[in-house]
């Protein structure tokens, strides 16, 4: 059976076959990005306690702990972290949109620097975010005219929500 | 109730202490209560009405609103207080712990504050007056200057840019009454001062309620160690060592240690007298911290003193045997220390560690989510304090620091591996951590090296921290188990199963060996 994810690290897309073996998998086959990914000599076990795997790589064998949070899996393997989204069938990555500032922090609006209209400079502080107590400027990305600001100040915007969108200059 | 042995005989004794705090110092505080036999009663926002420390303590009083109405709110406080019937107040760190105001209201209302004279708070809170009083004490300070309060916009600028020409750039803009890095700015050039000034005192303003912003030279590259002290109503004050607390962001302390490596043993007495003077100087009472920077020539300078407990107490326990936040208690009954200087020394060696709810990878930023997973490691020499438990949802409402994990052990070398191989068993999954990159800071050669001066992260990570570095020695594994679980989660759900699929239910054994069985239930 072939399942298809997406690395949250890098972004990069993987597609993966296993195969059933006793009470685990093999891993028959991996590509990353559409290339193929050596995974020979890889199985996984159930482990004893909920939430645990093994990952036997010929004579190597370590415990994974691993959760569903939504979409993603979480899965701590060697001391790190990584998480792993499970992709629709023929789905792609979002394209970011290169212009337009986000909220990297559930945060409030604590001042605006510009209004729409405005021409602003790559660099220039447009806006200042206020989160756990510390203030964090929201600077233009590239240079060009403020086209929306959708919150006001004293405005509670989540994490990713769009705080100014800015009609990149045109190529001089 | 029956007075308690250990209180025989005290001056000022109490039974029920209201913990004015939350998170993981209000469980500490509420553990070391009860091994002394004291009740314990908790406080609590709306949204901590399922946190630990509500459901380790006795009682738990509910106070409604938002951060002025609950714990920074003294009133709320007091009524907590005069509703449960609790005769003392340990206020924790952070919050109103160094408020002058809410140890005068404690007293005033015949109440045990746990916790130094509010005329020491004031003394040292004022951090420019304090350091006038430490110049007296012979306590050497750092140089800098504070701005008299103006309405005067025109007035107020000039005499801000005449005072950080006499300073000299790069300064430092502290707020007078602040921690923790908030109302903090550095400044490089005259040009950037106004703008700076405005923001500090905003943040300032927002973060403690007081704007006072003063002037501080910045020191290249310090290490920053500061002392522990301990001082009872006889007049007894003594010194536990150092702590070196040099590895921080942005001015927040991310792993601390103690002893230091850095300083001898000729520094490390002078500090201790020094710090010994600064309590004195202030008729402290309790436990307290003198926090000093210390010079790449070995010289060191008054910064501040902290006058509560404090975030990184364990390292000094770890090493002195001594339980800071009883010691806290005993002294607040009026006991005298039953410890003298001659009985402090330093056992081995130990790290701690501070874990974050926070992206490492993305600016340190904090991160939301729900702890699906935690799992902290255990073992010889390795001590938990948190406030979290599995299941809980991350607050962002308040600190994003989730737990301390310190590790001891007989010298600094194997201290450091105790603390890696620690970090690397500590599973938290469902909320990204700093774990992964104090894992990196521990590992770094400079930090083996102790060449841990205050830009250590900075100089160690310029382009930020990134969990790329791994990439190579990270082949396919948590995709492969991802994909594993996947189908095995699939399976035990039975929503779907391809034609090639030639899994049976009976294959995967009975339940209880299912690894998925909790796992199928989705975290919005």
């Amino acid at each position: 059976m072939r399942e298809t994810f997406i690395d949250d690290i890098d972004a990069s897309r993987w597609d993966v076959s296993l195969m059933r073996s006793g009470a685990g998998l093999i891993l028959s086959s991996a590509t990353r990005d559409g290339e193929l990914v050596d995974v020979s000599q890889s199985s996984v076990e159930p482990g004893d306690d909920s939430g645990t795997l093994w990952l036997v790589q010929g004579d190597d064998r370590r415990q994974a702990r691993l959760a569903k949070v939504g979409d993603d899996w979480w899965v701590h393997f060697d001391g790190h972290v990584s998480r792993i989204r499970v992709a629709e069938p023929g789905a792609t990555r979002a394209a970011t949109s290169g212009a337009g500032l986000t909220a990297p922090m559930p945060g409030k609006v604590l001042a605006v620097m510009c209004a729409v209209g405005d021409s602003v400079e790559v660099g220039q502080a447009l806006m200042v975010l206020e989160a756990m107590k510390m203030e964090n400027r929201i600077c233009a990305a590239v240079s060009g005219r403020v086209s929306a600001i959708p919150h006001d100040v004293g405005a509670q915007v989540d994490q990713g929500a769009l705080l100014i969108e800015i009609e990149p200059a045109g190529d001089h | 109730m029956a007075a308690l042995e250990w209180q025989e005989g005290a001056p000022s004794p109490f039974s029920k202490v209201l913990v004015a705090n939350r998170g993981e110092i209000a469980c500490r505080v509420i553990h070391a209560c009860r091994e002394l036999g004291l009740e314990t009663v908790a406080v609590h926002s709306r949204g901590d009405a399922n946190a630990l420390h509500v459901e380790l303590a006795d009682e738990a009083v509910l106070l409604e609103g938002d951060l002025s109405a609950t714990y920074l709110s003294i009133g709320a406080i007091m009524r907590a207080c005069a509703a449960t019937g609790a005769d003392a107040i340990h206020p924790g760190y952070g919050f109103l712990s160094e408020r002058a105001e809410f140890a005068h209201s404690i007293e005033a209302a015949g109440l045990v504050w746990i916790g130094p004279p509010a005329s020491a708070i004031e003394s040292m809170g004022d951090k420019v007056a304090a350091r006038r009083l430490m110049r007296a004490s012979g306590v050497p300070v750092t140089p800098g200057g504070e701005l008299s309060e103006s309405d005067d916009l025109p007035a107020r600028t000039h005499a801000l840019q005449e005072l950080a020409a006499r300073v000299g750039f790069p300064l430092l803009l502290k707020a007078s009454a602040g921690g923790g890095g908030k109302g903090m700015r550095t400044v490089h050039s005259a040009g950037e001062l106004d703008a700076a000034y405005v923001a500090a005192q905003r943040e300032a303003l927002s973060a403690f309620g007081d704007g006072t912003v003063y002037v501080e030279s910045l020191l290249e590259t310090p290490r920053h160690i500061e002392v522990q002290v301990l001082a009872d109503n006889d007049g007894n004050v003594i010194h536990l060592l150092e702590r070196e607390c040099s590895v921080q962001r942005r001015h927040q302390k991310v792993v601390e240690e103690a002893p230091s490596a850095a300083i001898d043993e000729e520094t490390r007495e002078a500090m201790g007298s020094a710090a010994v003077a600064a309590a004195r100087a202030v008729n402290y009472l309790g436990a307290g911290t003198v926090e000093f920077l210390v010079a790449a020539d070995g010289s060191f300078h008054f910064l501040e003193m902290n006058t509560r407990i404090q975030v990184e107490h364990p390292v000094t326990e770890m090493i002195t045997g001594v339980d800071l936040v009883q010691e806290q208690l005993r002294i607040a009954a009026g006991l005298p220390l039953t410890i003298s200087q001659s009985d402090i020394s330093a056992s081995g060696h130990a790290i701690e560690a501070r874990i974050y709810a926070e992206d490492p990878a993305n600016q340190f930023l904090p991160a939301g989510g729900r702890l699906v997973v935690w799992d902290p490691p255990v073992g010889p020499g390795v001590r938990i304090d948190t406030g979290v438990r599995e299941g809980d949802d991350v607050s962002l409402d308040y600190d994003p620091m989730l737990a301390k994990l310190v590790v001891h052990a007989e010298d600094r070398s194997s201290c450091i591996e105790r603390m890696a191989q620690a970090l690397s068993r500590f599973v938290v999954l469902g909320a990204t951590t700093n774990i992964e990159f104090l894992g990196d800071v521990v590992s770094h050669p400079g930090f083996a090296a102790a060449e841990t001066t205050t830009d250590f992260i900075s100089r160690c990570w310029p382009e930020g921290w990134s969990a790329d570095t791994h990439r190579d020695s990270r082949p396919p594994a948590a995709v492969m188990l991802a994909a594993a679980a996947e189908q095995l989660a699939l399976h035990r759900s039975g929503v779907t199963t391809s034609a090639g699929d030639a899994m049976d239910e009976e294959d995967l054994g009975p339940d209880p060996y299912n690894p998925f069985l909790t796992l199928s239930r989705s975290f919005p």
